[in-house]
C-alpha cells in the first residue's frame, strides 16, 4: 500500500479510533459498520470490529473475525498489523503476535515487519528465532545495529542455558562481536559493542578479563559512573580470586573514601579469604602469615578511625562487622582464639558507636545487625554499660531545640527490647514504658521525625500485646483499640511521618474499616509498582467486607497497572535494542517475569473474575465466559500455581524484636504466600467448575469435550477443597503480626459450609448432565430438597456472635459477623448462579427425556421448582 | 556507610521505604526503566549493609552547547536514614559525573514549599535560577525553583545568573 493510501486509510478510520479512545465502543461500532458498508474489504475496520468487540468482552465473536483474516498468504497493511496487534495484546495472545509476523515477512519482508517480529520473538523469549530475524535484518539493510541484536539473542540464550552458553553460543559470540568490531569498529558515541563484549566475558566467567576490560581507556564510555567502575574492577578481580590485589586496591582507595561501605567489607572479606587459603597449614611461618593478616586490618581499621575521629561511621562499624565474619569462618586460625588485643572486645566497641553515633536515627539499624552476635554475658555487659550511659545524658542539661536526649532514649529502649528485656517486665512496668512514651510523643516542639519513631515504637509494644493474648483466645484488643487512637492522632498531626499511617492501615484491615483504608491508601498516595509490593495490606479487606462494588475497582486498577507495567517493560526492552543498550536488557526481561508471575496480580485477576461473575453481571452466558476465564477460546495459558512469585515488600513496617522474631516473620511470610495461592487457586477451581457447567449449553462447544471439562473441573474443585480442609482447619487464626498481610481468613471461608453448598450443587450438576444424556430422569434427591437447602442456608448465615446473655460484646465484636456475611452472601449469589445453570441445562437436554414421567416425580418441572 | 551503586530493576520492588515519603512521588515502570537504561551512572542508590535501601538518586545529562548539564530528576533519602549526609553525597556524586561528562552546570525543580530541601541545595552552593508557574500539578498543585550550580567548565558562573522573573511550566523544555 502507497504511503497515499495508507493515509486515506487512516483518514477512513479515525472516527473508529475516536470512538475505541473515548471508550464509546457503540460509536466505534457503528463507524466501522458505515466504513464496512462502503468499503466492505477493508481488512483493517474488520480487525478494529475485533478490538472493539474483545474490548466489550465479547472475545469468542472476536476471535471468529480475527482467524478469518489472520491467515497465511494474507497481505495487510501497516494500519491492518497495528490493530492486529492491540487485539491480540488486549485479549493476552502475545504468541498470536509472534505467527501474524511471521506470515507478514513472508509476504513482505520490509525492515519495518522484520523488526516487530524480532520484537515480538523478544517478548515471547524466542531467543534463538530473533538471533536469526537479528541477522537477518543486518543481511537485508546492512545496519550493525542489528548484527548485535543478533549477538545479544546468543547471550540471551547463553543466560537460559548456562551449560550450553559457556560451550558453544557464547564463543560463537564473542567471535561474531571480534569479526564485527575488526571490520567496523566502535560506533561513535555509542557503548553497544563495549557493553556486548562485556556481557560475553560476564557470561564465560572470565573475571579477569572483565576486570582488565573495564580498566581499558574505552570503558569510561560504558554507562557506568567513574567509581562505579573502579568498584565494578575490584568485584571483578575478587571473583576471580585475586584477594591480594583486591586488598591492595580497597586498602588505598578506603583512606581517600573512608565512609564507604563496600571498600571495608571488601578488605574484611579479602582478608578472610587469604586467611583461608593457608587455614589448613601447620607451618609456622603460614600461622603468622595468618595472624599478620588480622593484624594488618587491626592496624588499618585503627588508622583510618584516627583520621576520621568519628565523622564517620564505616570505619567504627567495620570492628564489629570483622568480629562477625571472623566468627562465622569454618575453621578457627591457629593460635589466635582471641580477637580482642587486635579487634577490641565488641561490648566496647558497641557502647563506642552508642556514645558517638546515637543522635543519627541510623544508629540502632547500625547496632542491630551485631545484637545477636552476642553472648549472655556480653548482652548484659552491653546493657548495663548502655545503662550508666543513658542515665550519664538524661541527667545532663536540656537545651532548647535539641532532641539529643530522646535519641538517647529511642536507642536505648530499641536495644533493650531487641535484646529481650521488654519480655522480662511485669504488665505494669510495661504500662509505665508505654506512658513514657507518650509523654515524649507530646512533649512540646516534639520533632516530627522522633515523634514518628517513638509512635511506631509504641505501637509496636501494644501490637505485640494484642498478638501475644492470642496465645490465650483472649486478644487484647483494648490496647489495639488504644493503639489506634495513637496512631490515629499521630496521622492527624504529624505531616512528614508515613509509618503510622501505614501501620493502621494495617491495622484497619484486621477490623474490616474500608472507610479508613481508601482515605489512609490515598493519603500515602500508593500508587504504581507499590499496588503490587504494598498491595497485600488491603488485597482482600474489600471482599471480606462486603465491599464487593470496591474490591472490583481495587482489584481492577490493579489489574490496570499490571497490564500497564507489561506494555512499559516491553517498550523499554524495544527502546534498549534500538540504542544499544545491552546490559540493562538481560535484568529488564527478569522483572518483566516478576511481574508477570506476581502472585498478587494473579489473586487479584481469579478474585475479580469470582466477584464480577457473582456480582456484577447478569446475562448468562457472559457469566459463564467471565468464570471460565480468558484463557480458555484462546487456550494459551493455565494458570501455573507453581511458578507464582512473591512480590510483596514486608520491609516497610519497621520491628525491633528478639532474634525469634525473625523466625516468626519468615514463616508468616511463608504461611500467608501459601494462602494467598490456595485461596484463588479455589476461587479459580469454583469459577471453572461453574464455568463448565455453563459451557455445557454453548452450541459451539463440542457436547464430549463440555463433559469432560465438567468432570474434570468439578473434580479439580473438589480435590482442592479438601485440600484446603486439611490445610486450613477451623480453629487456625490469621497471622496477627503487624507485618503480616491483611488476613484472606481462608479457614473461615472453607469452614463455613458455603464452598461444600457450591461443591455439592457443582457434583450435581455432573450427575444431572449424565441422567439427562441417558434420557432419563433425574431424582429429586439430586440436588436435595427446599428443606435441606434452606437448613444449609440457615447455617450460612447464621453469623451472630455466641454468647450468654447479659454478656457484653467484645471490643470490634461486628469484625467476625462482617466476615461471615460477606462470605454467605458470596455463597448465596455463587449458588442462584449454579441454580441458573442447572436450569438451563434441564431446559436444554430434557428434550431428549421421554415424557413419560416415572413416578418419583415431574423431572425438569421438578427441579425448576427446586431452584 | 554511604556506597553508591548503579540502580538494578529489582530495587522497584523493596523501595517502599523511600517512596512512601511524602515528597516522593512514585511513577509507572517506564520512568525508572527509562533512566536505569539510558542514564545509568545518573541513577544511583545508597544501600544499607542490611540490604535495605537508604536513599537513591536519579537523573540524567541533556541540552546543547552551554545548556548541555546534569538534571536532578528525584533525589530522596529513607526516614531512618536522614541527618547522614546522605543527599549532600549524593548531590556531590552526581555533580562529579556531570564534571565527569563535561556539563556546564546542574540543575534541578523543587517545590517552592519544601524549604528543607531548598536549604540544603543552597548550603551546596545552589541558587534558585527562575521561579516555574504550574510545575507541579495533582493533588498538590505548586509552583517549582530551578536551581543550578555552575560546574567548571562555567567558571564565571553564567549558568546561575538568576532569570529574575517567573516562567510558567508550559515555556519550560
Amino acid at each position: 500500500m502507497s504511503k497515499a493510501e495508507l493515509t486515506v486509510l487512516e483518514r477512513r478510520l479515525r472516527p473508529i479510533y475516536d470512538g475505541l479512545d473515548s471508550q464509546n465502543y457503540k460509536k466505534a461500532l457503528a463507524e466501522i459498520e458505515k466504513v464496512l458498508r462502503k468499503h466492505p474489504n477493508t481488512n483493517a475496520a474488520k480487525v478494529l470490529k475485533a478490538l472493539t468487540l474483545i474490548r466489550l468482552d465479547r472475545t469468542v465473536e472476536a476471535m471468529e473475525i480475527l482467524d478469518a483474516i489472520d491467515v497465511p498468504g494474507a497481505h495487510h497493511d501497516e494500519l491492518t498489523l497495528q490493530a492486529f496487534i492491540h487485539c491480540y495484546k488486549d485479549s493476552n495472545q502475545f504468541k498470536k503476535v509472534v505467527t501474524l509476523y511471521e506470515r507478514a515477512i513472508q509476504v513482505d519482508p520490509s525492515e519495518q515487519n522484520l523488526t516487530q517480529l524480532f520484537m515480538a520473538y523478544s517478548r515471547e523469549r524466542m531467543y534463538k528465532e530473533q538471533q536469526k530475524i537479528g541477522l537477518r535484518l543486518f543481511k537485508d539493510f546492512g545496519q550493525a545495529p542489528y548484527y548485535y541484536w543478533s549477538v545479544m539473542s546468543l547471550i540471551l540464550q547463553a543466560n537460559e542455558n548456562p551449560e550450553l552458553g559457556k560451550k558453544m553460543l557464547l564463543p560463537l559470540a564473542d567471535k561474531m562481536c571480534q569479526t564485527q568490531i575488526k571490520k567496523a569498529g566502535y560506533s561513535e558515541g555509542s557503548s553497544a559493542e563495549l557493553e556486548i563484549q562485556l556481557l560475553i566475558l560476564e557470561g564465560q566467567e572470565k573475571w579477569k578479563e572483565c576486570a582488565e576490560f573495564v580498566d581499558m581507556p574505552q570503558a569510561a564510555a560504558l554507562p557506568l559512573a567513574p567509581y562505579n567502575l573502579v568498584e565494578k574492577g575490584m568485584e571483578y578481580y575478587m571473583k576471580a580470586g585475586e584477594f591480594e590485589k583486591v586488598y591492595d586496591l580497597a586498602t588505598e582507595a578506603v583512606q581517600k573514601l573512608p565512609d564507604n561501605w563496600n571498600l571495608w567489607k571488601l578488605i574484611v572479606e579479602t582478608t578472610i579469604k587469604q586467611v583461608e587459603k593457608l587455614i589448613d597449614s601447620e607451618k609456622k611461618d603460614d600461622i603468622e602469615i595468618m595472624h599478620s593478616h588480622v593484624k594488618k586490618l587491626g592496624e588499618l581499621i585503627e588508622k583510618v578511625q584516627q583520621t576520621v575521629n568519628y565523622k564517620c561511621r564505616s570505619p567504627y562499624i567495620v570492628s564489629l562487622f570483622s568480629m562477625q565474619s571472623f566468627g562465622k569462618m569454618d575453621k578457627k586460625i591457629p593460635d589466635l582464639e582471641d580477637f580482642t588485643p587486635i579487634l577490641g572486645t565488641r561490648v566496647e566497641k558497641m557502647l563506642q558507636y552508642v556514645e558517638h553515633f546515637y543522635k543519627k536515627p541510623v544508629c540502632y539499624t547500625d547496632l542491630q545487625m551485631f545484637l545477636h552476635d552476642m553472648s549472655a554475658e556480653e548482652k548484659n555487659d552491653f546493657l548495663e554499660g548502655l545503662s550508666t550511659w543513658i542515665n550519664k545524658v538524661s541527667t545532663a542539661d536540656e537545651v532548647p531545640g535539641d532532641e539529643s536526649k530522646v535519641w538517647a532514649i529511642i536507642l536505648t529502649e530499641r536495644c533493650r527490647r531487641a535484646l529481650g528485656q521488654n519480655e522480662k517486665m511485669s504488665p505494669a512496668e510495661l504500662r509505665s514504658l508505654f506512658q513514657q512514651f507518650i509523654a515524649q510523643i507530646a512533649a512540646k516542639d516534639r520533632g516530627e521525625h522522633a515523634q514518628g519513631v517513638l509512635a511506631n515504637f509504641a505501637t509496636a509494644h501494644l501490637w505485640e500485646a494484642y498478638r501475644k493474648e492470642i496465645k490465650l483466645l483472649n486478644h487484647d484488643l483494648e490496647k489495639f483499640y488504644e493503639m489506634i487512637l495513637l496512631l490515629e492522632f499521630i496521622a492527624s498531626t504529624n505531616q512528614t511521618d508515613p509509618l503510622c499511617k501505614l501501620s493502621l492501615l494495617r491495622a484497619y484491615a484486621d477490623l474490616c474499616a474500608t472507610g479508613r483504608i481508601t482515605a489512609l491508601q490515598k493519603s500515602l498516595d500508593i500508587k504504581a509498582i507499590q499496588l503490587d509490593t504494598l498491595g497485600h495490606m488491603t488485597f482482600p479487606v474489600f471482599e471480606t467486607s462486603g465491599r464487593f462494588n470496591l474490591a472490583i475497582i481495587q482489584n481492577t486498577q490493579l489489574c490496570m497497572m499490571y497490564e500497564q507495567a507489561d506494555k512499559e517493560i516491553q517498550d523499554c526492552i524495544a527502546q534498549a535494542y534500538r540504542n544499544g543498550k545491552f546490559s540493562a536488557i538481560a535484568r529488564m526481561t527478569a522483572v518483566s517475569n516478576k511481574m508477570k508471575n506476581s502472585a498478587q496480580k494473579t489473586a487479584c485477576e481469579v478474585m475479580n473474575r469470582y466477584l464480577s461473575a457473582i456480582f456484577v453481571l447478569d446475562d448468562l452466558d457472559q457469566i459463564i465466559v467471565t468464570l471460565w476465564g480468558d484463557d480458555d477460546p484462546i487456550g494459551e495459558k493455565r494458570i501455573d500455581w507453581t511458578q507464582l512469585q512473591d512480590t510483596r515488600d514486608f520491609n516497610a513496617l519497621p520491628y525491633t524484636e528478639t532474634p525469634e522474631y525473625d523466625n516468626l516473620l519468615d514463616d508468616m511470610k511463608r504461611r500467608t504466600f501459601k494462602e494467598l495461592i490456595d485461596i484463588s487457586e479455589l476461587r479459580s477451581c469454583m469459577c471453572r467448575a461453574m464455568g463448565a457447567v455453563g459451557r455445557i449449553l454453548h452450541e459451539n462447544m463440542d457436547p464430549r469435550l463440555a463433559r469432560i471439562q465438567l468432570k474434570v473441573t468439578v473434580m479439580e474443585f473438589r480435590k482442592h477443597l479438601e485440600y484446603c480442609y486439611t490445610e486450613y482447619p477451623s480453629i487456625l487464626i490469621p497471622s496477627k503480626l503487624p507485618q503480616s498481610p491483611a488476613p484472606l481468613h481462608l479457614s473461615q471461608w472453607v469452614n463455613s459450609g458455603g464452598p461444600q453448598m457450591i461443591l455439592d450443587y457443582l457434583e450435581a450438576a455432573v450427575e444431572l448432565v449424565d441422567i439427562l444424556d441417558r434420557g432419563e430422569h433425574p431424582e429429586k434427591t439430586l440436588i436435595g430438597s427446599r428443606t435441606e437447602m434452606a437448613t444449609k442456608l440457615i447455617k450460612l448465615i447464621d453469623v451472630q456472635p455466641k454468647r450468654t446473655e447479659g454478656e457484653p460484646l467484645p471490643p470490634f465484636w461486628i469484625v467476625d459477623p462482617i466476615i461471615k456475611s460477606s462470605r454467605a452472601l458470596q455463597t448465596l449469589a455463587t449458588v442462584q448462579i449454579v441454580l441458573r445453570l442447572l436450569e438451563q441445562i434441564v431446559i436444554k437436554l430434557a428434550k431428549n427425556v421421554p415424557t413419560a414421567v416415572p413416578e418419583s416425580g415431574k423431572g425438569k418441572g421438578k427441579k425448576r421448582k427446586n431452584s | 556507610m554511604t556506597t553508591l551503586r548503579p540502580f538494578d530493576v529489582m530495587d522497584l520492588f523493596k523501595f517502599n521505604n523511600v517512596n512512601l515519603d511524602i515528597n516522593t512521588e512514585t511513577y509507572g515502570f517506564q520512568f525508572y526503566l527509562h533512566y536505569m537504561v539510558n542514564y545509568p551512572e545518573y541513577y544511583q542508590v545508597a544501600e544499607h549493609p542490611n540490604g535495605q535501601i537508604m536513599a537513591y538518586v536519579m537523573g540524567k545529562i541533556e541540552g546543547r552547547e552551554t545548556e548541555w548539564h546534569g538534571h536532578v530528576t528525584a533525589l530522596s533519602v529513607a526516614h531512618d536514614y536522614r541527618r547522614l549526609g546522605l543527599a549532600a553525597y549524593m548531590m556531590e556524586f552526581l555533580e562529579k559525573t556531570s564534571e565527569a561528562r563535561k556539563a556546564y552546570f546542574v540543575d534541578l525543580f523543587v517545590r517552592i514549599s519544601n524549604t528543607v530541601a531548598i536549604s540544603l541545595y543552597e548550603k551546596l552552593g545552589y541558587v534558585v535560577y527562575r521561579e516555574i508557574i504550574g510545575y507541579y500539578t495533582g493533588d498538590r498543585d505548586e509552583n517549582a525553583y530551578d536551581m543550578r550550580k555552575s560546574l567548571s567548565r562555567d567558571p564565571e558562573k553564567i549558568a546561575m545568573i538568576p532569570l529574575g522573573f517567573p516562567v510558567h511550566s508550559r515555556d519550560v523544555d
